[in-house]
């Protein structure tokens, strides 16, 4: 069966549909639990979108991040807010309409903007004219690795990709940062509910079947990067999940013995490290800052397998990044700095 | 015999059913009908990844990524129970200090009882 | 030939569990009851349908088919055993949070006694706007 570039329209205007319906309510909804819900959705539905629209790594990371990761931080984050908004709303509705009328004319512009925007698919627009040639053409025989993707994203791309890694890693300390409990700070951010005693056999025994064979999956994704949608940074977050799963069905202390904070700090440094380390490596034999052919003399193979093996090394310093990166947060966030007990 | 208008008129039709799903999700009465709602679209929309995968003849391509989100999904839906199970735990009472924050301004919302903002410096038995 | 007709009922027939599903949801009158139809139908249906694709895909049998069928055999068993451990994690949650019953003397769908009744809920921290 060939694969022809058409969308369907049926499925695009269901979706939207959904998509607007879900985006309206968010907004709407007076709970900060059902917004972070609906946005959940949301988050379902885009992904739903972009796997129409071909582009499956992007799904891929919009269901490992947006879909889970965003829901969970949304989730630990509203167990803090609620106590300190203001009742009195009678006073901002002239703001209110006011606001909704300038993001209607922002919308309508936005929208008037949207026909000059070339076909879905036209080989000659600008996107596919100027670079992605190039790319689709030569990173095959460059890098020896077939998910174009991958070989643009920490190859030719390598600098976004270690910034990114180092952003994610900037968050996790900012949350830190302002939650973890030292001696200087009395004040209790989170008010702490006891323990229930629950009958957690159903939930145990799922997690006792699934954790395992989510983390095989994770450590799969990353190193099949090479050749179908994945890479390290979806890989990571689903490792770092399986962890969050682990203290939602046990208690967030059963998760912190088995993966202990100075190792998780360790993982989101060391992963960081590994990336940057490896690019100064590569500085330092000689070539450019993250050219990893530098690397084929060192290992004694050819110029384009020394760049796939750099692209998969730097893939598993973001892995480790993001997996730790992950847990770190919803150790902080889930027990709101206290790491005692949480969600 | 070619399968390809069957399998579009079925993702149409479970994409329809899910537009229908979603009312429960925007009007569910209590947080806990959302969360219901969510998990059916989340798990419908793994069976439309694969869809999509067959009626463009490349499954082996959307494989790994509905693998993933049906995980994702699961957590997602867990997290929430296990949150809104939490919130159904009495909280212990504590002075009325250590619910204010310090950047708070005056017309902070009384969540405590109304006895305890009379005198501040009373300890509340837990 | 009777692998085409195979596939056409098991995918109608997840169709048919799925419509089963949604007509529960929206109609229902009860949280509790509501859960039922999405557990429940909401398993059958995907596995039932997820089957259907795979006996789809071993039409052509060469290794890569069968192997996406392997994998595709791993999410119906993963989606068979997690989406009932969710709905039980949701229901225990709403059964812990007391969201009330519904009884046939109550002339409303129940939206009335989810507000009438929670004035009686003793939790100590429960802020207005984390209602829904």
């Amino acid at each position: 069966m060939t694969w022809d570039a058409s969308l369907l329209w049926q499925f695009d205007i269901l979706v939207l549909i959904m998509m607007v319906i879900c985006a309206v309510t968010a907004l709407a909804l007076e709970g900060l639990l059902s917004s972070a819900i609906v946005t959940g959705v949301y988050s379902f539905l885009i992904c739903l979108m972009w796997t129409h629209m071909m582009a499956v790594d992007v799904a891929f990371t919009e269901a490992a991040v947006g879909a889970a990761i965003s829901t969970v931080i949304f989730l630990g984050t509203a167990q803090y807010i609620s106590r300190w908004i203001k009742k009195d709303r009678s006073k901002e509705q002239g703001i209110k309409q006011l606001t909704i009328v300038i993001a209607v004319i922002c919308a309508v512009m936005m929208l008037n903007a949207t026909r000059d925007l070339p076909d879905w698919a036209n080989p000659a627009s600008p996107a596919s004219t100027h670079l992605s040639p190039g790319y689709i053409e030569q990173a095959y025989h460059e890098t020896a690795t077939p998910n174009v993707v991958t070989a643009v994203l920490a190859d030719y791309r390598g600098y976004d990709t270690m910034f990114e890694a180092v952003v994610v890693f900037a968050a996790a300390l900012v949350v830190m940062v302002l939650l973890r409990r030292t001696s200087h700070k009395h004040r209790k951010v989170l008010h702490l509910r006891p323990k229930r005693e629950g009958r957690d056999t159903v939930l145990r025994g799922a997690a006792q079947s699934i954790i395992p064979v989510m983390q095989i999956f994770a450590l799969y994704v990353l190193f099949h990067g090479h050749y179908s949608p994945g890479g390290g940074f979806q890989g990571g977050v689903i490792f770092g999940a399986s962890f969050i799963l682990l203290a939602l069905c046990y208690n967030l202390k059963f998760s912190m013995n088995r993966f202990r904070e100075h190792l998780v700090l360790w993982c989101c440094a060391g992963g960081v490290l590994l990336y940057a380390g490896i690019g100064a490596a590569c500085l330092g034999l000689g070539w450019n800052f993250l050219g990893y052919a530098a690397l084929a003399d060192l290992l004694g193979i050819s110029g384009k397998m020394a760049r796939s093996h750099g692209i998969l090394a730097v893939e598993v310093g973001v892995g480790i990044t993001v997996m730790a990166v992950m847990v770190s947060l919803y150790y902080d966030l889930a027990s709101g700095g206290d790491l005692e007990d949480g969600l | 015999m070619n399968l390809e208008p069957f399998f579009i008129a079925m993702a149409v039709a479970i994409l329809f059913l899910m537009l229908c799903n979603l009312y429960r999700v925007v009007a569910g009465p209590t947080v806990i009908d959302r969360m219901l709602g969510m998990n059916v679209i989340g798990t419908k929309t793994t069976v439309l990844i694969v869809l999509i995968g067959v009626i463009d003849g490349r499954v082996d391509l959307f494989i790994d990524i509905t693998l993933a989100y049906a995980l994702l999904n699961f957590i997602t839906t867990l997290a929430a129970a296990r949150f809104y199970q939490r919130l159904a735990q009495p909280v212990p009472h504590e002075p009325r200090e250590s619910l204010v924050a310090p950047s708070a301004g005056p017309e902070v919302e009384e969540t405590d009882a109304p006895e305890a903002a009379a005198d501040p410096g009373r300890k509340e038995t837990p | 030939m009777i692998l085409d007709i195979l596939v056409i009922i098991a995918m109608l027939s997840g169709l048919l569990f799925f419509v089963a599903t949604t007509v529960g949801i929206i109609r229902f009158p009860d949280f509790y009851s509501r859960v039922h139809a999405a557990g429940k139908g909401d398993t059958l249906s995907t596995t039932v349908f997820l089957g259907g694709t795979i006996i789809y895909l071993l039409r052509d049998f060469s290794g890569d088919t069968l192997l996406t069928a392997g994998k595709l055999l791993l999410i119906v068993f993963y989606i068979f055993i997690a989406s009932p451990t969710a709905t039980h994690a949701i229901i225990d949650a709403g059964y812990e949070f007391r969201v009330p019953y519904w009884t046939r003397s109550s002339t409303h769908k129940g939206t009335e006694g989810d507000e009438a009744n929670e004035e009686t809920m003793d939790n100590g921290f429960y802020p207005e706007d984390l209602k829904g």
